[in-house]
């Protein structure tokens, strides 16, 4: 019986999942033991300015998944990143949306690439500045690469680079997270 | 010509459903189960201790396999997907909460000043009641978490279940959907559970 109906199911899969489909990015999660090390650095506390672009046909905002749309849950993927800092910064205490030392982003570079047979990657590429009453005191460029298993069938690879954002995301700000310059920058 | 259009049809059909069969019964579909909604942190309830959770690297990396629809399976990362639902019920409660990778830390429980150790265990299942697409359409976890204080001694031990379902065409979007609930369902749980136990006060 479970001969006769997966390749129905399989095939309706495929139907469903492999040119219209549009597919929701899960929800950030970070890694919390690079939180639980950087809460314990005296750090200023910090608001969240604009991460661009805000634009939602701007070329960051489209991640494409074999002809399926990925969206953010938040409407773009910048909202996704700038949630993801307040969420990060709230959860080490240092988040203060009145604070005169704020972060600002520009997505550079976002995407998840599944065209391959048996590998996928993202890609993320942020501008960062730091600023303090609207003088730039730090700016710096970050680029988070991943890499993961994928498929020759969509109906595995599409959900793999579904869930592969939160992910990347998650690699980007570990990456800001553990540099010694940004840690500097944001010490009180 | 009844009987060579069907022989086109075998010689075609039956190789690819083969070919498709085979590949496709590798693997099993990626889901994502982290929470949709976890409790909130209420600063000014909060208990003055500083507690931690312990999950290894070999834990958030174990990748397990359940039932899906229509035959298939599902894979996800329960520990590293259900993390932040334990830590977010951790943190609707306690002031400070730490995570460690072992409870031989010792040096990460004394500079934390961590007074009890929540360890969690994770086992989940999922079914579907279609046989024509994978995502489940329920899905159960359980977890069994020893509370211990600073030096090993055991406090308490908490069982929570978390359950969670969608429908089709609410998962269509989002395949991990009935297993995001569960995860929802398992932190509110957990945080109840927690505030019924006075040893964890």
């Amino acid at each position: 019986m479970h001969f006769f109906y997966k390749p129905l199911s399989l095939a309706l899969t495929v139907v469903t999942l492999s040119g219209c489909a549009t597919l929701v990015a899960p929800t950030y999660s970070p890694s919390y033991e690079t939180l639980d090390q950087l809460k314990k650095t005296n750090v200023q506390h910090l608001s969240i300015g604009s991460v661009q672009p805000t634009d939602p046909n701007a070329k960051a905002n489209h991640i494409t998944l074999r002809g399926s749309s990925l969206n953010s849950p938040s409407g773009t993927f910048a909202k996704y990143l700038e949630n993801a800092l307040i969420s990060d910064l709230t959860e080490m205490g240092f988040y203060d949306a009145t604070s005169l030392t704020r972060i600002d982003a520009t997505i550079l570079k976002n995407d998840i690439d599944v065209s391959g047979l048996s590998t996928g990657s993202g890609i993320m590429e942020v501008n960062l500045k730091l600023t303090k009453s609207g003088s730039v005191f730090f700016e710096k460029p970050y680029t988070a690469t991943t890499q993961f298993e994928s498929s020759f069938a969509g109906a595995v690879a599409i959900p793999k680079g579904q869930i592969e954002y939160p992910n990347l995301v998650r690699a980007l700000l570990q990456k800001i997270y553990t540099d010694p310059a940004f840690v500097e920058a944001i010490k009180k | 010509m009844i009987t060579f259009t069907r022989s086109i049809q075998k010689a075609f059909f039956t190789p690819s459903i083969l070919i498709a069969y085979l590949v496709l019964s590798a693997c099993a579909h990626p889901i994502n189960i982290a929470p949709l909604d976890t409790p909130l942190r209420n600063e000014s309830s909060l208990i003055k201790k500083s507690v931690a959770y312990v999950i290894t690297d070999e834990d958030r990396n174990k990748l397990v396999t359940t039932d899906g629809g229509g035959g298939d399976k599902v894979s996800y990362y329960p520990y590293r997907e259900l993390e932040k639902s334990i830590r977010d019920s951790l943190r609707s409660i306690y002031q400070n909460v730490t995570s460690l990778r072992s409870t031989s830390d010792i040096k990460a429980i004394q500079d934390n000043n961590v007074t009890l150790i929540f360890s969690p265990e994770l086992s989940t299942s999922s079914v579907s009641n279609s046989m024509l697409t994978w995502p489940p359409t329920q899905f159960f976890i359980n977890l069994s978490c020893n509370v211990t204080d600073n030096e090993g001694k055991v406090i308490t031990q908490l069982r929570v279940s978390g359950n969670g379902s969608a429908e089709f065409s609410e998962f269509k979007s989002d395949f991990g959907l009935a297993g995001r609930r569960a995860s929802s369902d398992l932190a509110t749980k957990l945080q109840q559970e927690m505030l019924k136990h006075s040893a964890l006060q």
